[in-house]
């Protein structure tokens, strides 16, 4: 029997998928997880792997439709086999109502696999250590009753961490990736840690490129990415109360600090250490003393965070996503410069895991490599405030009495009056800017 | 604090004639309470030490003694009255729940009814369906009640005398099974159990228990069977089943992860399932690592056949087993 293709449901908060692209046609045999077909879900571009192997028997979604998770999208089955006579006859109608038929005719004869269904069997406490720890449920195989995820499976589990390129590498070349010794940030296998001749990698490099291109035409509908944005800016500002707060900041003292350690840095990690990182790091301390600051609005209250989770905003040429560093307030600096350079260059590579999307308690959102001298942002819900840095440049300032070029920055701090009022956005602004401008109160 | 050893029973006639030497607006009447000394020997000396004005029998009416017991505390009297067996209460009903319990409510508290029902209940003396229920959810389910149970000689103590000082008309549940049990009880007149808060029997890390009552024994036989077995059972008496101290329970939950509610009323409508949705519609929801269980006692009339009563209501295997179920063993 003919096993069906759908919409997966790749996020918590994912409704609907657009399919991009089929990278198998109907005739095409497939191997298990092999890519079948590209999606664009709320914020991310991801691959469909095929659950069973097979030929490709129906494909009953079009390149650009948008459809709901869970919708059966295609089929797989074998050679000359026909997914069946009421489908076939059917086959012109919308692709909604051959899934409900479909679907009551599975499930009276099996029990449709948890994972199919896009439900996760898992006790509340094993969610939300998940959730803490940034695991998504369904990866984790339960071993309570019914399968069903205990907290000690969570406990236990052990993920592979590798970036997308690697396990894209891995995957190509068959290599188990649990042999290979990670040298990322947390231990993550990065794509050197493999070891494979340089030309395969870009190989691999220019066939996700070009799996990612997105269907252009004049009309850029508001679906996916574009949609989710409008909405959520839309609802940030209707729910919030936001006022904004100017501060300039003197930065020579940051960026000396920032040349003698790029060498360094680079020669360590080999990243490049970037103004950026030094405002997470000085934000974050901010945030750890005025935590009000870094609170999230929830139904019962105003919730304070323990840790600072840093929404980065990353401009990509079709909108705009905020990937989280979690735990800002705990890392290193060169911690920080692994993981921002890490999730940065995912997010522009459309690699970035929806999960890595959610959880911020603050943001970020840097123009200063423009020369925005000084700008404004809209509250990424639900956190409470967002710091909007502008360029940084050389202007004349007094110093004692003297005139001197300085390196000067303009920040500016919109926050939630709900949460908290402009007498603490100052003093939190305050002392961003000591910080900043004295570097070495990093130490303390 | 001075003790002494003393049946349940006793602690329950010392509570009750302590109150009523302080007071002498407390009375205590029912069925067969005085000359006879009460149908379990509970009240036995009481008429000599307080006479006929103070300790008086009634005609077999449970309708009357509640409504009597109502209208004597809405008329500045603190009466304790008893129903012979918890069973009959559903004639006293009416009184109980139409009158006493709303009176206070409807006269914008100009009223008050400081009574105390006294109600012995529960299975295991093969007095047949009859005469064997647990029927303290029928009572919780009335606004302007309480309900408390002890399980100890020394709380049977505690909490009778805090029922009669109580303002509002309070529902005691006594185990005809527990009467006899002995234990240590403090003779200080001022000892009181508080209404409405609970008591952690046995501290624990692995599973909460929330039981009460007569079962409560077989609960903790279990949990120190298990503790041989390295799982670490935290039982919580709450005491005052309305209104019940559900932020103990709910801490309690939140350490271990695991709840299983024990009692021996029939299952359906009971209050395992109001604690157990206490329990996950509460901050505690985040914490649990296994279905809230209910072990109850099956809905269906006591029998008065000894071994069938014995299984009905949960047993010390049963108990162990819904420990293993939600410690996945």
């Amino acid at each position: 029997m003919a096993t069906e293709i759908i919409m997966p449901k790749a996020g918590m908060d994912m409704e609907e998928g657009t399919v991009i692209k089929w990278l198998k046609t109907v005739g095409d045999s497939v191997e298990v997880g092999e890519p079948i077909l590209e999606i664009l879900t709320d914020k991310v571009n991801m691959e469909v792997e095929a659950e069973v192997a097979g030929t490709i028997i129906s494909v009953t979604a079009q390149e650009g439709d948008v459809l709901p998770v869970f919708t059966v999208i295609g089929y797989i089955g074998n050679a000359g086999e026909e997914v069946s006579t009421t489908a076939e006859t059917i086959k012109e109608e919308k692709a909604t109502d051959i899934v409900k038929d479909t679907v009551i005719e599975e499930e009276s004869k099996v029990d449709v696999p948890v994972n199919q269904t896009g439900k996760f069997r898992a006790t509340p406490a094993a969610r939300k250590l998940a959730r803490d720890r940034g695991i998504f449920i369904g990866d984790i195989p339960g071993n309570g009753p019914l399968g069903r995820v205990q907290l000690a499976d969570v406990e236990e589990f052990n993920v592979i961490k590798a970036t997308p390129l690697a396990k894209k590498i891995s995957q190509v070349e068959n290599i188990d990736l649990s042999q290979v010794k990670g040298t990322g940030i947390a231990g993550k296998i990065t794509k050197d840690d493999i070891k494979v001749p340089i030309d395969k990698v870009s190989l691999v490099e220019e066939k996700i490129q070009e799996q990612s291109k997105v269907i252009k035409e004049n009309i850029i509908p508001m679906v996916g990415l574009r949609k989710i944005i409008a909405e959520r800016m839309k609802d940030s500002l209707n729910k919030s109360a936001p006022v904004t707060l100017n501060i300039e900041v003197d930065m020579t003292n940051a960026s000396q600090l920032r040349e003698k350690l790029k060498d360094i840095v680079l020669k360590e990690i080999d990243k490049k250490l970037s103004l950026t990182d030094l405002i997470i790091m000085a934000t974050s301390k901010a945030l750890m003393k005025y935590p009000i600051v870094n609170a999230t609005l929830v139904e019962e209250g105003i919730l304070i965070n323990d840790n600072v989770n840093m929404g980065i905003a990353v401009g990509l040429d079709n909108g705009l996503l905020v990937p989280v560093i979690r735990g800002t307030d705990k890392m290193t600096l060169k911690e920080i410069v692994t993981s921002r350079s890490d999730i940065v260059k995912r997010t522009l590579n459309n690699k970035v895991k929806p999960d890595e999307l959610n959880g911020s308690s603050f943001t970020i959102s840097n123009l200063g490599m423009f020369d925005t001298l000084s700008f404004t942002s809209i509250i990424n819900q639900p956190n409470s405030a967002i710091l909007s840095v502008g360029t940084t440049s050389k202007r004349m300032r007094v110093i004692g009495d003297e005139p001197q070029v300085r390196s000067v920055m303009f920040m500016s701090l919109t926050l939630d009056h709900r949460v908290m009022d402009g007498l603490v956005g100052a003093q939190f602004l305050q002392y961003l800017k000591d910080v900043l401008e004295d570097p070495t109160l990093l130490l303390l | 604090m001075e003790m002494k050893e003393m049946t349940y029973k006793d602690a329950i006639r010392l509570g009750m004639s302590e109150e009523m030497r302080r007071d002498k607006n407390v009375i205590f009447f029912g069925e067969d309470i005085g000359l006879y000394g009460g149908a379990f020997g509970l009240s036995v000396g009481m008429l000599d030490e307080f006479g006929e004005d103070r300790v008086k029998d009634t005609p077999i009416s449970e309708a009357v003694i509640a409504g009597a017991a109502a209208g004597a505390a809405a008329t500045g009297l603190r009466p304790i009255c008893e129903m012979m067996f918890m069973d009959f209460v559903t004639i006293a009903m009416d009184n109980l729940a139409n009158q006493a319990a709303k009176m206070r409510y409807m006269f914008g508290g100009k009223a008050k009814v400081p009574m105390v029902m006294r109600l012995p209940a529960g299975s295991g003396t093969g007095a047949a369906a009859q005469h064997t229920q647990s029927l303290e959810a029928w009572l919780c389910h009335v606004p302007g009640l309480k309900v408390v149970t002890p399980s100890t000689p020394a709380q049977a103590k505690g909490l009778i005398k805090a029922a009669i000082r109580d303002d509002n008309p309070v529902c005691f549940i006594e185990h005809k099974l527990l009467y006899k049990e002995k234990g240590d009880v403090p003779i200080d007149e001022d000892y009181i159990v508080p209404l409405g808060v609970s008591d952690i029997k046995k501290e624990g890390t692995d599973v909460t228990i929330i039981s009460y009552g007569t079962i409560l024994q077989k609960v903790m036989i279990a949990a120190q069977d298990v503790e041989k077995e390295g799982i670490s059972v935290e039982v919580v008496d709450p005491i005052t089943l309305y209104p019940m101290d559900i932020e103990t329970i709910i801490k309690s939950v939140k350490k271990t992860g695991r709840a299983i509610v024990v009692h021996e009323a029939a299952k359906t409508g009971g209050l395992g399932g109001e604690i157990a949705a206490s329990i996950t519609e509460s901050e505690a929801f985040d914490y649990l690592d296994a279905p809230v269980l209910r072990l109850a006692g099956l809905d269906v009339p006591i029998p008065y056949n000894r071994n069938l009563e014995a299984a009905v209501v949960p047993g010390v295997d049963e108990i162990k087993n819904a420990i293993y179920k939600v410690m996945n063993r």
